[in-house]
């Protein structure tokens, strides 16, 4: 392959020359000489032998100064001929092989990566060592590395977790506050409910009546009756299963003491604090009325 | 006998009442020699409700309750004073339901055998 880009290049130098040297006007050894060097880079450069960087050349206009960089490829052209390598400087001239080479700012004066095909039948266009600028990816060329992000999406993918944690915000936020515009006996009532509503849950049971002489004797005088001691013992039973409406209904004494009913009269007071249902008094309904009293007192 | 006062388990019990039609409430009667009877009211609905809850049909044996249309403040008093009437038997009689001792019924069934066979004897003679 490279001796028939060497063949091509000798073709086009030849070529070149012949149309240099009828150009060129000067005369003699330097017509010559001239005219050779044309043909030589630019045989060289059409025929990918050599690739040229140019560096960006400063806004001073009076005097034009190309840098040129050639590539390894050239420097092993150099090696293998003993041909040297030419840094061409176009201060105003007119010869060509500057002509028209301003490029635009934006490239790196670098080389790297994207490179016109060696082949010789893939010859670039002129100009075709430009790159892109990064982020700004070209017709078919090399552009933004795979894993470029570029701010805009970065931006958009975090937008929408914000918009959730919002909207769940707002739904926390819009849920009505429960139990705040409502009188105290409606409450009451509704407390009564839900204490009888909730059933199934099995709650430890503490005996408080001990703690009280006046209530440990009223529960004596209520467990006299067999059946009203089997009532009670019923009914203490079930609300411990966690059934709170035994026998014939229970209900709201005060505060959070309630009352459990048991058809044949008896009755049992407790009150739930801290997930434990205590058991604070018994009766039967001769002796109702002065349990409670007692109780008002106690709690 | 005079009812002295009406009261119930908390002041606002009937305010706390769900179902006027299907509800039972103690209410505390003082009497006018101050003694305090304790009865169970109860509306007819409510009746049908605990034989429901127990799945069973008929009211299982137990207190005597009064039956009234409606729990309302105006339908209990007509009713306490009803039942106060006769000196308040009756009101002592569903007070003391359920609490009276099996021995006094016993005597009480004696002494009507006792009656039946006199008159027995009478219409014999």
């Amino acid at each position: 392959m490279k001796i028939l880009r060497y063949v091509v290049w000798l073709c086009i130098l030849s070529a070149i020359f012949f149309i240099a040297y009828k150009e060129c006007k000067e005369k003699g050894f330097r017509r010559v000489k001239n005219s050779f060097k044309i043909a030589f880079i630019m045989a060289a450069i059409g025929t990918g032998l050599i690739s040229i960087n140019v560096v960006k050349f400063p806004e001073d206009t009076s005097s034009i100064s190309h840098e040129r960089l050639y590539s390894e490829e050239y420097n092993s052209l150099e090696a293998n001929n003993s041909d040297t390598v030419i840094l061409a400087k176009a201060s105003g001239s007119s010869s060509s092989g500057s002509h028209g080479r301003a490029q635009p700012s934006g490239f790196s004066g670098q080389s790297s990566g994207s490179r016109p095909p060696s082949k010789a039948t893939g010859t670039p266009k002129y100009g075709g060592f430009a790159r892109p600028k990064f982020g700004q990816p070209p017709g078919g060329g090399p552009g933004k590395p795979a894993n470029f992000i570029p701010d805009e999406d970065v931006a958009s993918q975090e937008v929408p977790k914000k918009k959730e944690e919002k909207k769940l915000d707002n739904v926390e936020q819009s849920q009505p506050p429960k139990k705040k515009e409502r009188s105290k006996s409606t409450e009451q009532c509704e407390s009564v409910d839900e204490n009888q509503n909730r059933e199934g849950e099995t709650k430890e049971i503490v005996h408080r009546i001990k703690e009280n002489s006046a209530l440990v004797r009223e529960a004596e005088i209520a467990g006299r009756d067999l059946d009203a001691q089997r009532s009670l013992n019923n009914m203490v039973e079930q609300l411990g299963l966690g059934n709170r409406k035994p026998g014939i209904g229970t209900r709201h004494v005060f505060k959070d003491v309630y009352e459990l009913r048991g058809r044949g009269g008896a009755r049992v007071y407790y009150r739930e604090v801290g997930g434990r249902i205590e058991i604070l008094a018994k009766s039967v309904k001769s002796n109702q009325n002065k349990v409670i009293k007692i109780l008002k007192k106690i709690y | 006998m005079l009812v002295k006062k009406i009261s119930f388990i908390s002041p606002n019990a009937l305010e706390e009442i769900p179902d006027i039609e299907d509800y039972n409430l103690d209410v505390f009667v003082e009497l006018e020699d101050g003694y305090t009877c304790t009865v169970v009211i109860a509306t007819a609905k409510n009746i049908v409700s605990l034989m429901d809850q127990e799945k069973t049909n008929f009211l299982e044996a137990g207190e005597p309750f009064i039956l009234v249309r409606k729990m309302t403040k105006e339908i209990i008093e007509e009713a306490v004073k009803a039942y106060a009437e006769n000196d308040g038997y009756w009101l002592k009689f569903y007070h003391f339901g359920g609490q009276v001792d099996k021995a006094v019924f016993d005597r009480l069934q004696a002494e009507h055998i006792e009656h039946l066979k006199e008159l027995d004897e009478l219409d014999n003679s």
